[in-house]
């Protein structure tokens, strides 16, 4: 057995109310102590980032707090969000001609990706508006495009720059984007038709 | 002309919300001329029952596995009927949110349980969005309460029995003995070869709660008379739509009310062509 216990009975009697994770220095600690107890400052983690009552409900080092979200990821979730604003605009531009509205799409669902790869550092409601639009523009058809369904795409998808999104707002979006049209229930029809269209195409090539 | 109100039967209601867009565009096309589109409670409450029961299933999976397959794995061990349903809707759904841009299993965990999520917590809205009237004769509980959140995952849509009586199904029976009877008539007068195991259970349960209505407090009997139930409840003026024809063509007729064959969209494009010309 190595000995190395991070928690052991002797160290929460010497501790300063501090309950789990890492132990707070004391006076009273042996050499062997100091090592293990200096472990989290040779790793360059301040104390106070990992006080128990501010980490409720975030798990460390994989999401971080509120206050470090708005400051770090904001900026980069307003620029993703900008990017597929402009293209929205753009759309309703060209949303007599498939072939340039394809091509919006496609990259409308690239940065989309981007958002939803700093999901992580976000509040839950900000995955669940991600899902929403996902289900709406995914293999959408743009055929079936609207004026109108693309002014609400932009009024949702500004949201995204919110600092904090409201927990109830993915749900009033899914409301307003079935009221205009958007069918969210594609994803239970899986693949679809235009590229079952293909494959049979390419199956009878074969 | 005309066709007045139509009243929309279960399979037509997970149809519009479940279904290929074709299939709904081909349904939705027999909503033309018709100026208000109803339903019922009971028709809501077989819907929830059919539809979201499974998501419910699907959901609770999907919180407990640690990644895709494991969903998959545990469908696996149920009847072959359950297994096909589930496995289609779960395989659809997988697939939707599978990105080649990413190869990470976990990540479509991640959507999948947020999606069936939204979609169970939006069920009664989905449901009422599509009509213009919901008529509450039976007071179905089930349809007023389901699904339940109990914490992060939801009640299963469980039973009715008599003893808790929570909807007033005896009574809407009651009131409308003499419909039911004609039904069982209709049932009886039916050769035997155009009677399928449901309608022969129903004619079961129906003639026994014709002297004893308040039998039909139990899910057992009261589910398994769905379409009687239905029929019943559908406005003499009205015109019931539904894929089911082969049980309403008996039942309807019976009660004098009439349903509303399904038409082809093509068909009535056609129709709209020569009224045009």
């Amino acid at each position: 057995m190595s000995g190395l216990s991070f928690s052991s009975q002797k160290d929460n009697s010497e501790s300063s109310g501090r309950e789990g994770g890492w132990q707070k220095r004391s006076s009273a600690q042996t050499p062997f102590e100091e090592t293990i107890i200096s472990i989290p400052e040779a790793a360059g983690i301040a104390w106070a980032s990992y006080r128990p009552e501010k980490l409720e409900g975030y798990s460390l080092l994989t999401q971080r707090s509120p206050e470090i979200i708005e400051t770090d990821f904001q900026p980069e979730i307003n620029d993703r969000t900008d990017k597929i604003l402009s293209l929205l605009k753009e759309l309703k531009e060209d949303l007599s001609n498939p072939v340039e509205a394809e091509s919006i799409f496609s990259n409308i669902l690239q940065y989309h990706r981007e958002l939803w790869d700093l999901r992580s550092h976000k509040e839950k409601s900000f995955a669940e508006l991600l899902v929403t639009l996902e289900s709406a523009i995914k293999y959408y058809d743009v055929s079936e495009l609207t004026l109108q369904k693309v002014e609400m795409l932009i009024q949702i998808f500004s949201e995204l720059k919110q600092a904090s999104l409201k927990s109830d707002f993915p749900k009033m979006a899914r409301k307003d984007l079935r009221k205009v049209g958007f069918d969210l229930m594609r994803p239970i029809l899986g693949v679809p038709e235009k590229f079952s269209d293909i494959l049979k195409k390419l199956e009878s090539n074969d | 002309m005309t066709k007045g109100a139509l009243f929309l039967e279960t399979s037509i209601q997970i149809a519009r919300r479940f279904h290929h867009p074709k299939e709904r565009t081909r349904i939705e096309a027999n909503f033309k001329d018709s100026p208000v589109l109803l339903t019922s409670s009971y028709v809501k409450m077989e819907y929830l029952r059919r539809v979201i029961g499974d998501l419910i299933y699907l959901y609770q999976v999907a919180t407990r596995v640690g990644n895709f397959g494991e969903i998959l794995w545990c469908i696996q061990k149920l009847d072959l009927y359950q297994r096909r349903k589930l496995q289609t809707n779960l395989q659809g759904i997988g697939t939707f949110f599978y990105s080649s841009l990413g190869n990470d299993t976990s990540e479509v965990l991640e959507k999948l349980k947020i999606w069936l999520k939204q979609t169970i917590d939006d069920s009664q809205d989905m449901f009422d969005e599509l009509v213009d009237s919901i008529s509450d004769e039976t007071c179905c509980e089930k349809a007023r309460n389901f699904p339940q959140k109990n914490g992060e995952t939801y009640s299963g849509f469980g039973r009715c029995k008599g003893q808790q009586k929570q909807c007033k199904i005896d009574e809407f029976f009651s009131a409308n003995l003499s419909a039911f009877k004609e039904i069982v008539d209709a049932l009886k007068a039916l050769p035997p070869e155009e009677k399928d195991e449901e309608l022969n259970k129903m004619e079961e349960i129906l003639e026994k709660a014709l002297q004893h209505p308040k039998n039909m407090l139990d899910y057992k009997n009261c589910w398994k008379c769905g379409d009687a139930i239905i029929s019943v409840e559908c406005p003499a003026k009205a015109l019931l739509l539904t894929l089911n024809v082969k049980h309403y063509k008996v039942l309807m007729p019976a009660i004098e009310k009439k349903i509303l064959l399904m038409q082809d969209a093509s068909e009535i494009k056609e129709e709209a062509k020569i009224e045009k010309s």
